[in-house]
């Protein structure tokens, strides 16, 4: 069953020299219960996407198009008010900045509290109570006396627990995670992960985990969703995406993640894709990665590709998906 | 004694004093560069490796130890005879938008070097300019263009073509990917791989990317709370890591299976670094060791050479 439904999403931003085409006709399905991963580069239109579905996106020279429905409700013509009750209570959000997520001047306890107490889901006794827990489950050493200490006295690790304590206080049934590992050295990313992992299987919680790191993708997520230009570029298992990723811009990623040698024995050639994600003052008039890819035709820059299924999971936006993947492999690997 | 290294960096400690506490961010590291070798340092934030770099070039004054440089203990040098060895290394720093002048032209950026080092004629200097851009892969119409008017990988390359202006022997090059998305990280490390087989330069690579070290560095050095763990040649230490947090670090690093089914289990390490305020008695790594005895709780190991070139520090190896 799917808990989410985007459709045709489109996000402009007016900025002071032009309108930022950030998401240019997203549709995608979120399954009750699956880790789905979101895979792009900066100015991919990642982010801006999760923000979106939540109403984050809103205000002066901010145009949201389309549809978002969580469990049949329609989230994007919400009222700001009705969707209060829905953003913090069914879904929760984990940020990439662990410097400036929490507030600095309120103990961290009385943070942990709030979404409940806004929610008014418990009293405020039994909020304490809860908020003890939560920072038990997500690990924190001494929770009672955590309680009182402010985010500033903690590491950069300790703080996302706290993020992740705060964003499952409510017991959302989605949890909405923006890069939640990227600012954090790699054993502490692989604590972060772990524990995010547990608490979604525990919870039996739904994840959209934002990313740029293939190799955080690849190790947790079951689907995984390219975004490149502000549109679907692939969409597939993870099991696809790594045994038969099409997409160009999905290998040139692929080739482009560093791996270490130990495995290997050798050191595997560096494939850097040329050139780096631009701005969309227009919508993308063919493929959005046109312009960087090395199997570009001229079809490419003119007409933008209709999506190919290869099969029921997996679909690629590329007009060569089906004919050439191994001409267009070889060119990346 | 220290002539066949470029770089000699002999047990070097620095404490810094904030607020009536002191930190202790370095202690007692000694490590090598010969000459067209890169060593990479790597290491959890706050184990020292910028302390370290910045004490190997001369940026910082080590509490104690001595830094030759080509012969030169660069900790007995006076400010200015300091000034006239910094030609010969240079720094590319994590941040370029921070780190390059954002009022001057990215031509200027790189001139700058240049003209307080009074190298050659104004002619020489402008072709010099040029030269610099096309080796890294700027074209040559961003000379008038602003730093903040380029994409952060441009950047990047400016900070490489100004640190290479002077045609120095070392670079370090401090967390120069960080700030990088992961496609224009590629690009930048296919550059300083370049750059080292082309011109032989000899590099200090300090990075939390430990892949990216792997790549880039013959020899690699781990650090934890402001010690050198364990050294060795990088294939050598990959293959065969001997100090337990070595190992623990490195598998630390996300391997892309073949399936969902190849998955290997996410093993985090417990705990976390202790505070650099309070470094533990005995091996500053027991508190979080999987093999830790009582002798690491009561005694420092000592550095230790084994055969295969690799140091350690620990008791149990």
């Amino acid at each position: 069953m799917n808990i989410l439904e985007i459709r045709d999403l489109r996000v402009e931003i007016d900025a002071s020299d032009g309108t930022v085409h950030a998401v240019n006709g997203i549709s995608f399905d979120v399954k009750e219960g699956e880790w789905l991963g979101i895979l792009g580069e900066s100015g991919s239109g990642k982010s801006i996407t999760l923000l979106s579905i939540l109403g984050l996106v809103r205000g002066r020279g901010r145009r949201v198009h389309g549809q978002a429905a969580f469990a049949g409700k329609e989230l994007l013509s919400m009222r700001e008010r009705q969707l209060r009750g829905i953003r913090g209570r069914d879904i929760g959000l984990v940020m990439q900045d662990v410097a400036n997520g929490l507030n600095p001047l309120v103990p961290i306890g009385k943070q942990v509290m709030e979404p409940m107490l806004e929610h008014s889901i418990c009293t405020k006794p039994e909020a304490a109570r809860r908020a003890i827990e939560l920072l038990r489950e997500v690990g924190l050493p001494n929770p009672e006396w955590q309680m009182t200490r402010h985010s500033f006295e903690l590491s950069g690790g300790m703080r996302q627990r706290v993020m992740i304590a705060t964003a499952i206080a409510c017991g959302p049934k989605v949890l909405f995670a923006d890069e939640p590992t990227t600012a954090l050295d790699a054993t502490v990313q692989v604590q972060v992960l772990s524990l995010l992992r547990e608490i979604a299987a525990r919870r039996n919680m739904t994840t959209v985990m934002v990313t740029h790191d293939i190799g955080v993708a690849a190790n947790v997520c079951d689907r995984v969703v390219v975004l490149y230009g502000g549109m679907i570029m692939e969409t597939a298992e993870i099991d696809e995406f790594l045994r038969d990723a099409r997409h160009p811009y999905s290998l040139a990623l692929q080739s482009s993640m560093l791996r270490g040698s130990r495995e290997t024995g050798v050191k595997s050639a560096i494939r850097p894709i040329p050139g780096h994600a631009r701005t969309l003052w227009a919508p993308p008039v063919g493929c959005p990665f046109a312009e960087r890819c090395l199997a570009a035709q001229s079809i490419c820059h003119r007409e933008r590709p209709s999506v190919a299924r290869l099969s029921e999971t997996h679909e690629v936006a590329c007009h060569f998906a089906e004919e050439e993947a191994n001409h267009v492999r070889s060119l990346f690997t | 004694m220290s002539a066949a290294y470029l770089l000699d960096v002999g047990n070097v400690s620095k404490v810094f004093r904030l607020q009536k506490r002191t930190v202790r961010a370095v202690h007692r590291a000694s490590l090598r560069v010969r000459e067209g070798e890169s060593v990479g340092i790597v290491g959890e934030s706050g184990s020292g490796k910028s302390t370290l770099g910045r004490c190997a070039v001369g940026l910082l004054r080590p509490d104690e130890g001595a830094v030759r440089f080509l012969g030169t203990d660069l900790t007995r040098l006076s400010n200015k005879q300091m000034r006239a060895q910094r030609r010969h290394m240079q720094v590319v720093f994590q941040n370029p938008s921070t780190a390059l002048n954002q009022r001057m032209t990215v031509g200027r950026n790189i001139l700058d070097p240049l003209l307080i080092h009074r190298v050659g004629t104004r002619m020489q200097r402008g072709v010099r300019v040029f030269e610099l851009m096309e080796q890294v892969g700027l074209s040559p119409e961003y000379a008038n263009a602003f730093p903040f008017e380029l994409s952060g990988g441009q950047q990047q390359r400016v900070m490489i073509a100004r640190a290479l202006a002077l045609d120095p022997k070392l670079l370090l090059c401090d967390e120069v990917l960080s700030a990088l998305d992961v496609s224009v990280q590629a690009q930048i490390l296919a550059l300083l791989l370049d750059l080292r087989r082309d011109r032989g330069l000899s590099m200090l690579f300090i990075s939390h990317n430990l892949p990216a070290v792997e790549v880039l560095s013959d020899v690699i050095a781990v650090m934890y709370l402001g010690e050198i763990l364990e050294m060795g040649r990088t294939e050598d230490l990959l293959a065969n890591p001997r100090h337990p947090y070595t190992r623990v670090l490195f598998d630390s690093v996300l391997d892309i299976p073949e399936s969902k089914a190849a998955r290997k289990a996410l093993r985090p390490l417990p705990g976390e670094m202790p505070s650099p305020y309070e470094i533990p008695n005995g091996c500053v790594f027991h508190t979080r060791c999987p093999v830790a005895q009582d002798v690491c709780r009561r005694e420092v190991p000592q550095a230790r050479t084994l055969d295969d070139d690799r140091q350690v520090a620990c008791h149990y190896v």
